[in-house]
């Protein structure tokens, strides 16, 4: 038996029946990344010891009838972004080369109370910007659908690990469609849920008011099932709720009947492939069959989304990342002069200024200084102020389309996965294949994407975006019509192997 | 909203504190003012009566300010570049008066 091809909900079954221990399980997935992930390269680091040893532990709990959750024993990847305690954490940065985190996130410290076991730790664009994972400081990580392309960003190598059976789901984070756009691109389930669902404790901050950790998966059950882990309050993230966190996984079933699905134009305009589009016609069309009645919307100040955000994430960016200053922990120029025993001549503002400039990739420093334009004397009312004003124009079109419908559908992403190199040399361009998902992120929404088909063999993936506090509807939604299609049972060619 | 100019990227090269050559400050001179003039098409949203600019759904959360010890000091040392009895080396702040 093939154990990594199984979706978590059946290898749970497994681990449940005693067909299978969570050594076999671990070393199975263990194998596979060596032998498969030389060519995905979706891991900064391979966890081996520490994931044999708790997926130990794991056997005996079992064996002694203790186990903490449905999911103990089940071996998972993080993307690099979370602190691990004891283990190497990069946020794909050299200015984090070195970095051990004293303490542990609190999204993982939930998968670890469960009883999971740490896979590795994945790739992404450096601290989380970008949507190909070509920012990563260390690699680039491959699309298992087509080797020569991007597997979309900034949860990269999280999206590659789940779609080439390397783990049996992953964590990753959104602050513009870093869960959704690689998640489709790469074809598998990435829910991005509402802003304080989960706690960012310990979680490498990019852009604060907009960052969020959600769960990638194989099936919509097993995004339902980690969302349940990982949803609550946190006295340790003080925007992170109170409010009761459902049984998601329970709540799939039922019927899309009287299921009001809002389409909105703005989606369906200029740039949008034609393959892509043709499946998300074609989805819309399923959902319409089972049951949901189809409305056509429109958000007109959706069109200003994301160049409001990308004044107010840079902002958030650049004083987030004041704090890598070369004095505390990360690449320091002090470190470098002890190491190349050169004498101490190097004044504060130099350590500063040079272990930035050396320790942060292009793309980094180009967020940082567009935010510190925008949040500098002069500018601060015509970029800053402004963005958000009409951040809250953006939420009052989403409130009104709610008033209407229940939930909105459309495409993840513009185009199918692009080839490794083709948007790098182009900021503007790369921003722009966040168009439909950055939206979501300055008004604080929940929002899925589901496997909707290919076209030309590259996954698509459809959004589906609801009001806050809607992962329940979006999940039974999501859940409705992947049964129906049952996309995610084709594999790349690569899983094969 | 224009063009930057070299002058002003440098200025936003000092303030992000980052030392960067003449060859990137020309190449994000290029960069960023194309950015800026994408981003500029906000000019076209009326927001001069938006006064409420509540979005998320969090509120200001406040506890007594208690000292406890959640991390060990010798972790938190051991990721700092240059430690000298216990404490992080930094160059001088002060300069001398001589």
């Amino acid at each position: 038996m093939e154990l990594f091809k199984l979706t978590l909900k059946e290898t749970a079954e497994k681990l449940a029946e005693d067909e299978i221990t969570s050594t076999e399980l671990t070393r199975a997935y263990l194998t596979r990344i060596k032998k498969l992930d030389s060519k995905i390269r979706a891991y900064l680091t391979v966890t081996e010891d520490l994931a044999l040893k708790q997926a130990h532990q794991s056997d005996q709990r079992r064996q002694s009838k203790k186990i903490l959750s449905k999911i103990d024993g089940i071996p998972i990847a993080v993307k690099d972004l979370f602190c691990t305690r004891g283990v190497r954490t990069t946020a794909a940065s050299k200015i984090l080369n070195d970095f051990i985190p004293p303490f542990e996130s609190t999204p993982t410290a939930k998968l670890w109370q469960a009883g999971a076991v740490l896979l590795g730790k994945t790739n992404l664009d450096e601290f989380a910007m970008g949507s190909s994972t070509e920012n990563s400081a260390y690699q680039t990580t491959h699309n298992p659908w087509d080797l020569t392309r991007v597997p979309g960003g900034s949860s990269g190598g999280s999206a590659a690990a789940v779609a080439a059976d390397l783990a049996v789901a992953a964590l990753g984070t959104d602050t513009g469609g870093s869960i959704r756009q690689p998640a489709s691109l790469c074809g598998i389930v990435g829910l991005k849920p509402t802003y304080g669902r989960i706690s960012r404790y310990g979680v490498i901050a990019m852009a604060s008011s907009l960052d969020q950790v959600g769960p990638m998966t194989k099936t919509v059950e097993d995004n339902a099932i980690l969302l349940e882990i990982l949803a609550g309050k946190d006295r340790l993230d003080s925007t992170s709720t109170d409010l009761p966190v459902p049984q998601y996984s329970k709540k799939l079933t039922g019927n899309l009947k009287n299921l009001k699905i809002g389409v909105p134009e703005e989606f369906f305009g200029q740039g949008l492939e034609a393959g892509v589009k043709k499946q998300i016609d074609l989805a819309i069309e399923k959902l319409a069959d089972l049951g949901a009645k189809i409305i056509k919307i429109n958000l007109p100040k959706i069109k200003y989304a994301l160049a409001i955000y990308y004044i107010i994430m840079p902002a958030e960016v650049s004083s987030n990342l004041a704090r890598y200053d070369g004095v505390r922990y990360g690449y320091s120029k002090l470190k470098s002069q002890i190491t190349n025993h050169k004498s101490q001549e190097i004044s504060l503002e130099e350590l500063y200024s040079q272990s930035r400039a050396e320790g942060f990739g292009a793309e980094a420093k180009r967020r940082i200084m567009l935010g510190s334009y925008v949040l500098s004397s002069g500018y601060y009312d015509a970029y800053y102020k402004k963005a958000q004003q009409a951040r809250f124009l953006v939420k009052k079109d989403f409130d009104q389309a709610f008033e209407k419908v229940d939930l909105i559908v459309g495409p993840v992403s513009p185009t199918a996965a692009f080839k490794i190199g083709e948007k790098i040399a182009d900021p503007l361009q790369m921003y722009l294949s966040d168009i439909y998902t950055v939206p979501v992120n300055p008004a604080g929404l929940p929002a899925a994407s589901v496997p909707a088909g290919f076209s030309d063999g590259l996954p698509v993936g459809l959004q589906i975006i609801g009001p806050t506090w809607s992962e329940e509807k979006i999940l039974a939604t999501a859940f409705q019509f992947e049964q129906a299609t049952k996309y995610y049972l084709e594999k790349p060619k690569i899983n094969n192997e | 909203m224009a063009k930057l100019s070299k002058q002003e990227v440098e200025h936003i090269v000092r303030l992000s504190k980052l030392a960067l050559t003449d060859a990137e400050v020309a190449k994000y001179t290029e960069q960023l003012s194309d950015v800026l003039e994408y981003v500029s098409q906000i000019d076209e949203l009326a927001t001069e009566n938006i006064k409420d600019i509540t979005i998320l759904e969090t509120e200001n959360v406040a506890r007594n300010d208690i000292a406890r010890e959640i991390w060990k000091r010798d972790d938190l040392l051991k990721n700092a570049p240059q430690v000298e009895n216990g404490y992080i080396v930094v160059p001088e702040v002060f300069e001398k008066n001589e």
